[in-house]
């Protein structure tokens, strides 16, 4: 047994030291750091695109050559676009959508022959800000004096600031606490993504303590009033102020039934971000054909709709989702007839929509409308379709004709 | 996801591209239409012929069911745009579920020359599949002609043999010592389920007149005969300096009905002079005085059961008293006028219309009560 049992013991030991080597390893390793590399020139400053261009992209390549750099396993990381955020906030959501965990932010001098660089640098691990400096600048920072250029000191910096040993002291020493003062209409429910919600009391303020340092997303909400959503980084205490705009009670838009016919329509808001009532009308009067034969269309027809539509997602949605119920009447207006058609003078719809991506100001649409006809000769009704083929999505009943594969799309205007 | 959601909806959109739901004609005929009723759907037809360039088309149901309306048989005249002009006998096939022509064609001959309908077509009661065309021709009036066509949808044949003719211009179809041709030819309809008589109006070459009735069809053996309101044998004048003197072919209407004694004859004529239809009527006895009626102004194409008068010239029907009053007007926008039928015991008028979707044509049928004709015009 005992026998049996050594080499088992001394295996599952072996396993267990193996394991714990690794572990340790993995404690003791040091993940590389990103950083996120974010070049401005100064409000006024002279500097052209072309020399802009040119000391930006020798900074990156000279500060991420660099060996200390290298040596310290930093990664710089370029900005996806030429923009840079304006607040500290928005450059660590910058930095976290690139994968960093720091950033570090250079203002070029006034005009390329100034003598040093400001640089300014924040650690998202530790919430630091380790770096707020000049650094000067040899022999300036002219195209011509660029391959010459000497980074080294905004290199070291980096590797001060960044370095992983640095990062992982940092975050243990500094997560604590913060006090974030929230401002917003009274009765507002702020909601903290990932945590509870509070409301907003009579003066219009309250606060929570959170976690530091972190980033958070909040989101206040008030009947009657838009969605706001603010992300913030909590490093220390701080306040945030909601602006809520009222609700809007009033939409415009323009539509394309079947990618083909136009219509414009008119929302009110009956409950505020959830309920509308609507009048509108498309018309056949012109629209694209699109056929062999033909390209535009023209049929003297306009159905005049009433409608309403119940939201079922949150106006700052980025999918949001609605339905509603449609009846239309159908109106010729030939020069030998004007008046409602006699072949099928009412139909209905039901609508199943989405906004997308909408703002305060607006947002496109997408509906599918199956719509039925009601009309007691649908025989007729059916060769009204037209002569040759059968129409995909179309059903043909006594009383009714239904179109099962029709869409609308547009623009809605929040006015 | 963001980049995608537009080209999904366009693509979605354009999934849905189709044609309005819409057609002008179809809708305006559905004002007069919604106030018929439907009897029903001779159709999808699998095919027609010379089907591509047909202009006009009317389906005339057969009278052989007890009921007086089987649309399940019946002929459609077809006039395509080269000015052809045929019938065809089609018929429900079970087994195929859509309607078959049966055989190939009759000629109904080019086109009139004149405003003047040259063709009657009555389908024929007690007997199947059965269709008696009078052909009547303004300028050879004495080669005006009665053919019979016959159809076995069991064996797909139409017409059966050789077409039956006879000339309506026979000294055996009409009183014997009298010369002159046919001008006119008008069926009114009997509530008799295996009966049908037609109005003739015959014409000497002295303009004297001579009017008959005959069974539908006639024949040899049934000839036409005299009217007992209008007796012969000898022909006799409408009036003096009657403006359709030399006339060769009118649209002749008789209404038979005692209960409005004396019966009345009308005579639609064109007036190649004023470029417009006029309306003559007279009644016993003889010496016959016609009288115009003026207030009709239209083509007359059917003397009703009511007495009144049924023009549908134009896409529009029109309706008139005895007297020629215009009572009501209506959209006929597709509509084309059948025959006054007794459909269950009950005179209504039966309207054909020719529609042509899913790549097949089908024929709606509508009937209204004689009676309520006046009420379609709202």
């Amino acid at each position: 047994m005992v026998a049996k049992a050594g080499p088992c013991a001394l295996a599952a030991m072996l396993l267990i030291l193996a394991a714990s080597a690794v572990f340790a390893q993995d404690a003791g390793a040091a993940a590389p750091r990103r950083v996120l590399l974010l070049v401005t020139q100064s409000a006024g400053a002279g500097w052209d695109n072309d020399a802009f261009s040119l000391v930006s992209r020798s900074l990156f390549l000279g500060v991420q050559s660099d060996d200390g750099v290298r040596a310290a396993g930093t990664i710089i990381v370029e900005p996806p676009s030429g923009s840079v955020p304006a607040s500290d906030d928005a450059r660590a959501r910058a930095a976290r959508a690139v994968g960093a965990d720091g950033w570090l932010w250079i203002e070029l001098p006034q005009a390329p022959g100034g003598a040093s660089l400001r640089v300014h640098s924040f650690d998202l691990a530790s919430g630091a800000q380790d770096i707020d400096e000049a650094v000067p600048v040899r022999n300036g920072l002219s195209p011509l004096e660029l391959p010459a250029a000497d980074w080294s000191k905004v290199a070291h910096l980096v590797v001060r600031a960044f370095s992983p040993t640095a990062a992982g002291k940092a975050l243990a020493a500094a997560r604590t606490s913060a006090r974030l003062s929230i401002h917003a209409r009274p009765g507002s429910v702020v909601k903290i993504a990932g945590g509870t919600a509070v409301t907003i009391d009579a003066d219009g303020g309250t606060s929570v303590t959170l976690d530091a340092p972190g980033e958070y997303a909040l989101r206040a909400t008030l009947p009657g009033f838009s969605p706001s959503t603010q992300t913030l980084f909590l490093t220390s205490d701080r306040e945030v102020t909601f602006s809520q705009a009222p609700a809007v009670r009033w939409a415009l838009e323009g539509s394309l039934s079947d990618a083909a016919w136009p219509g414009v329509g008119l929302s009110w808001f009956a409950v505020p971000d959830s309920l509308s009532l609507g009048i509108g009308f498309s018309t056949y009067l012109f629209g694209l054909a699109l056929n062999e034969q033909n390209v535009f269309a023209s049929q003297p027809l306009t159905n005049v709709h009433l409608w309403y539509a119940f939201y079922m997602a949150p106006a700052d949605s980025f999918f949001r989702a609605y339905s509603g119920f449609v009846v239309f009447v159908r109106i010729i207006h030939a020069p030998v007839y004007f008046g409602l058609d006699p072949l099928s003078p009412v139909g209905a719809q039901f609508v199943l929509g989405a906004e997308i991506d909408r703002t305060l100001r607006g947002g496109f649409f997408l509906e599918y409308v199956p719509t039925v006809y009601f009309t007691n000769l649908p025989t007729l009704f059916q060769a009204s379709l037209g002569t040759d083929s059968r129409i995909p999505g179309w059903l043909f009943g006594p009383g009714f004709a239904q179109n099962l594969l029709t869409f609308r799309m547009g623009y809605r205007w929040m006015l | 996801m963001k980049k995608l959601i537009i080209p999904i909806a366009v693509v979605l959109a354009c999934l849905s591209c189709a044609p309005p739901p819409f057609n002008l004609d179809l809708s305006l005929s559905a004002r007069t239409a919604r106030a018929l009723k439907l009897e029903g759907t001779a159709g999808p037809i699998d095919k027609l012929y010379s089907i591509s360039d047909i202009v006009d088309a009317v389906f005339l149901p057969e009278k052989g069911t007890p009921g007086g309306l089987d649309l399940t048989n019946g002929f459609v005249a077809l006039a395509s745009s080269k000015g052809d002009r045929r019938l065809v006998f089609v018929h429900w096939d079970q087994a195929k579920g859509m309607y078959l022509q049966a055989g190939d064609s009759m000629d109904l001959g080019p086109a009139p020359m004149d405003p003047y309908p040259n063709r009657l077509l009555v389908t024929v009661k007690g007997a199947q599949h059965l269709v008696c065309v009078f052909a009547l021709d303004s300028s050879a009036p004495s080669a005006n002609q009665i053919v019979l066509g016959q159809a076995e949808p069991a064996s797909g044949q139409f017409p059966v043999g050789t077409p039956a003719a006879q000339s309506l211009g026979s000294l055996a179809m009409i009183p014997t010592g009298i010369t002159g041709d046919v001008i006119g030819v008008a069926r009114y309809p009997q509530n008799d389920p295996a009966l049908d008589y037609t109005y003739w109006l015959f014409k000497t070459p002295s303009n004297h007149f001579l009017e008959l009735r005959a069974y539908t069809p006639p024949s040899y053996a049934n000839p036409p005969s005299g009217l007992l309101t209008r007796p012969g044998p000898s022909a006799y004048s409408l009036g003096t300096g009657m403006p359709f003197d030399g006339l060769r072919r009118g649209l002749y209407y008789y209404d038979p009905e005692p209960s409005r004694a004396p019966e009345r004859s009308y005579l639609s004529w064109y007036d190649q002079a004023r470029a417009q239809w006029r309306c003559w009527t007279w009644s016993g006895p003889v010496p016959f005085a016609a009288t115009e009626l003026t207030g009709v102004a239209n083509r007359v194409d059917a003397a009703l059961t009511t007495g009144e008068l049924l023009s549908t010239e134009g896409e529009m029907g029109r309706l008139y008293t005895r007297d020629g009053v215009l009572r009501t007007t209506f959209p006929l926008t597709g509509l084309r006028f059948i025959e006054e039928s007794y459909v269950n015991g009950e005179a209504r008028v039966l309207f054909s219309q020719y529609l042509y979707f899913n790549g097949r044509p089908s024929f709606n049928v509508y009937s209204i009560l004689t009676t309520d004709l006046d009420k379609l015009g709202g």
